[in-house]
């Protein structure tokens, strides 16, 4: 057909950085179909149920909540309805507001979240200068701060580069795959699908995970342990390759520092196996099984995802399992190393792009003078040179600050939802509702909007150019597939009339100037032109030079050289932290959240795709061991109300012997059977990322399932209608 | 023995891809034009997880098949290369269901379509290979991330898969 076209762009979900070939109809303005491309080097033509599906939000079937459509204000004030108004105004009243809050509480009053989602690199790069050199404050960060921050954090102690080391294909040609605190399966099909190629090809796979998740039913030797003993667990293998002598001592010497006293430090006899056997309920030979084996090979691949993480003990944690690399000789070579494999299609992105309250883009510090006064020189302007406030940090700002002048008056939030995703929502809420200014730019109308005293509409993922980093490192473009509607912007543009509204005219014709500005400016990424992007599947970073020669970096510390000032990989020693809340006989169950493999983030995107919204849908459910389940009289589909020291939800029960006794999982993508109602917000000191995966709580039968049915029904109902949609639908065929 | 669809078990990571790209096919492309909520969600591949495995189960398409012999109102035939479900026919009774060996078919209730003039009806749904579908081949195959299935053709793997199966003395 003359007006089908197709188009190769990059999935707008998870890390995995897969190539689409989009077929569009030019006259609909449609997209007809979504196929792998065979362009694609993670994916190779393959793609999972949301890159094949998961496009249908672009016609806005309005099924949870509905596309935003042209700029909104209340202009009666907090709590009065969102009213339609032009650009120039919603432009200009934007504009007033952040002055008259900066000139009376200065800059450090406004926190900035941008979004590693659909805008991808040069709404990044735009965002943090539009924070940093129009609003003066490095009050910046976005969803990074809530997933790997920790391995940011962690790994740039460790090795000097936060990010994955290895590369999506190298994983298959791993010999041994030590996965801890990571379900590739539901989070990351294609690259799960490196994975079981691996196990194909003879690759041996230890599995660390309280729940028998996909990768535990895989694994050669799964590890059970109990939820928040990870260090305990990392310093019993460690004990093993040092007592047992599986060190690599030539690879130490040479490559690393700090390994005698830490070594001296795990051989304590604590850390045998046999000693925290009753803490990590895990059978010592296993461990020492498991610590023979990571150190058996040269290619051992670490996996960690938020099971590692999202604790109050996240980034020594990540050290931990970098320490067993180092140890072991896994770094600087094919197939080894580590990988904590990013969530959200652009995070990997967005901390490239310096959507950091600590770092310009290309990780230059804030703090460096001689960086800040080339990022000054070229943006014309002073810039603060004061760390900002990680964005878990902000109900704390507002909640908890008694001097007005240290507190958050203004959240501009880009692309984010923190009512849903966010832990402990009853304090978001009431920290929402306390800032005196809250600005929000999305492509959904949702939860944060209802706080929100202006929305302005953005164009989505298909609707725009971009360049999107995967979660190893590969910069890739993304193309505009059709044209949007109504009166949506691309998120740099709308940041731009801002900040020319504010006194400081900013101006891009295109992504790719705004791209070049970036380059010039780090030399990490200096060398990846747009046409580099074009010409060689895309760049993975650090790519110094615009040499056509230089295609980028597929692992990091080539030979074992860190990025470390001094070359050297090093090693800390951490005793273990215990959790913050813990089961007790008010809340005798533990909670910890998960994903869904359907669904993405907050779910406005899957939500409103047709084919994912039938294979899982509201009100989601909570995951619980049979014996539960039994003691409390509780069957497989019933509703139950789950109720912790910070709120209560409903959801359904879903038994598995899968789980546990004493455990408890629920995915976060739901909005009525929504997690972060009960999750606490205790945050690891040195990331500020959440213990979404540890907090107690119980679990409680509803008598009358009838009721609770509709009542599910009417809750759906109320969620769309303050969503703003008009028509009928939602949950169930009746 | 017909064409039927196998999964490799050490391959399915049971992201049931192959549930949304087998409804995908049955409705067709348009889909995606439709009012959701107007069509029903009925895939004829399930995946199971058990304590133990993971894996999408589809119709095995026997050659005596125990569903045909179950159903009493004879809407289960066989086919040129597969047994046929008459859909239409069916009653949902759900004796060919609880038949299968496999647990390969599924009672749904649909609410459009042919619902007999009643608001929802009961129908059995299993796998059909795709042969009434635009792409008249199964479709979760090229769907599926980590080609966990695959067509086992028994006249192709005839000679090979003889020598294979060991014999009972």
């Amino acid at each position: 057909m003359n007006n089908h076209k197709n188009i190769d762009t990059v999935c707008p979900y998870c890390g995995s950085g897969c190539v689409i070939t989009c077929t569009v109809d030019t006259e609909t303005n449609r997209i007809i179909e979504a196929k792998g491309s065979p362009e694609g080097v993670n994916n190779e033509g393959r793609l999972c149920l949301k890159g094949l599906y998961g496009w249908d939000y672009l016609n806005d079937p309005q099924i949870l909540t509905k596309r935003i459509r042209h700029p909104m204000i209340r202009k009666g004030g907090k709590r009065s309805p969102l009213v339609e108004v032009s650009w120039q105004e919603a432009i200009e009243y934007t504009a007033a507001r952040l002055k008259a809050i900066i000139k009376e509480y200065g800059p450090d009053a406004v926190m900035g979240a941008g979004s590693a989602r659909g805008p991808g690199n040069e709404t990044a790069y735009i965002t943090q200068k539009f924070m940093r050199a129009v609003i003066g404050t490095n009050n910046v960060d976005h969803c990074a701060r809530i997933c790997h921050g920790a391995s940011v954090a962690g790994l740039s102690q460790s090795v000097g580069e936060g990010a994955m080391s290895v590369s999506i294909p190298e994983i298959e040609d791993a010999e041994v795959i030590f996965n801890i605190g990571y379900n590739a399966p539901v989070s990351h099909p294609i690259v799960a699908r490196r994975i079981v190629k691996a196990k194909k090809k003879g690759c041996k796979i230890i599995c660390v995970d309280p729940r028998l998740t996909e990768m535990g039913r895989l694994a050669d030797i799964y590890l059970p342990l109990k939820g928040g003993t990870n260090m305990l667990l990392l310093n019993a293998m460690a004990h093993v390759m040092v007592t047992e002598n599986l060190v690599d001592r030539d690879f130490i010497e040479k490559h690393t520092t700090g390994f005698d006293a830490y070594a001296e430090e795990i051989a304590q006899d604590k850390y045998a196996p046999e000693a925290v056997a009753a803490a990590t309920r895990l059978d010592p030979d296993a461990i020492r099984k498991a610590a023979r084996l990571f150190a058996s090979s040269k290619h051992t691949v670490t996996l960690w995802g938020m099971g590692i993480t999202q604790f109050s003990q996240g980034v020594e944690c990540v050290i931990a399992c970098s320490n067993l690399s180092l140890m072991t000789g896994n770094y600087g070579h094919y197939a080894t190393g580590v990988g904590p494999v990013r969530g959200q299609n652009n995070v990997q992105g967005t901390c490239d792009m310096g959507l950091l309250p600590n770092q310009y883009p290309g990780y230059q510090p804030v703090t460096d003078e001689a960086v800040r006064q080339k990022f000054e020189k070229a943006w014309g302007c002073v810039l603060p040179d004061k760390v900002g406030l990680p964005l878990t940090r902000v109900p704390a700002k507002v909640l908890r600050e008694k001097d007005p002048k240290k507190q958050i008056h203004a959240y501009y939030i880009i692309g984010e939802d923190p009512a849903q995703s966010d832990p402990d929502l009853p304090e978001i809420r009431r920290t929402l509702n306390a800032i005196d200014f809250v600005a929000v730019q999305d492509i959904f109308f949702n939860k944060t909007c209802e706080h929100a005293d202006v929305v302005f509409p953005a164009t989505a993922w298909g609707e725009h150019d971009a360049v999107y980093s995967s979660c190893d490192r590969r910069f890739q473009r993304v193309r505009k597939l059709i044209e949007p509607q109504g009166d949506c912007k691309p998120d740099w543009e709308i940041l731009c009339l801002l900040a020319s509204a504010m006194g400081y005219p900013m101006h891009y014709h295109n992504t790719e100037e705004i791209w070049d500005e970036m380059r010039s400016l780090c030399p990490k990424f200096t060398g990846a032109t747009y046409e580099k992007l074009d010409a060689n599947h895309g760049i993975q970073w650090p790519c110094f030079s615009e040499d056509p020669n230089d295609k980028g970096t597929q692992y990091l510390h080539k030979g074992a050289h860190f990025a470390t000032a001094d070359g050297k990989g090093r090693f800390y020693y951490f005793p273990w932290t215990p959790v913050k809340e813990v089961e007790s006989p008010d809340y005798p169950l533990s909670l910890s959240t998960v994903r869904e493999v359907g669904h993405y983030s907050v779910r406005t995107m899957t939500g409103n795709c047709r084919l994912l919204v039938d294979l899982a849908d509201e009100p989601g459910y909570i995951q619980m061991n049979p014996d539960d389940c039994q003691s409390l009289d509780i069957a497989d589909g019933d509703l139950v109300r789950v109720i912790s020291r910070r709120g209560q939800t409903i959801t359904r029960c879903q038994v598995s012997d899968r789980v546990s006794q004493g455990a408890t999982y629920m995915t976060y993508q739901w909005w009525i059977g929504a997690c972060n109602e009960l999750t606490i917000s205790a945050l690891d000191p040195k990331s500020s990322t959440p213990e979404y995966k540890y907090c107690a709580c119980r679990v409680e039968k509803i008598d009358d399932q009838k009721q609770a049915e509709t009542d599910v029904k009417a809750q759906y109902a109320a969620i769309r209608s303050r969503m703003g949609i008009q028509s009928e639908g939602g949950l169930g065929h009746v | 023995m017909f064409n039927h669809i196998k999964t490799d078990p050490e391959l399915c990571i049971g992201c049931k891809t192959c549930m949304a790209a087998c409804v995908a096919s049955h409705t067709g492309k348009a889909l995606f034009a439709m009012k959701p909520n107007s069509f029903d969600f009925t895939p004829r591949v399930h995946v199971v997880y058990t304590s133990k495995i993971t894996k999408a189960v589809q119709c095995q398409q026997c050659p005596k098949p125990r569903c045909l012999d179950a159903c009493p109102f004879n809407c289960i035939s066989l086919g040129e290369d597969s047994v046929v479900i008459d859909e239409d026919a069916c009653r949902g009774c759900g004796k060919c269901s609880k038949a299968c060996p496999f647990d390969a078919i599924t009672m749904t209730r649909i609410y459009h379509g042919n619902t007999k003039g009643r608001p929802f009806r009961i129908v059995a749904y299993k796998c059909d290979l795709c042969e009434n579908t635009e792409m008249g081949k199964p479709a979760c195959i090229p769907a599926c991330p980590t080609e966990a299935l695959s067509l086992f053709v028994p006249k192709a793997a005839g000679s090979a898969g003889a020598k294979k199966t060991p014999m009972k003395i």
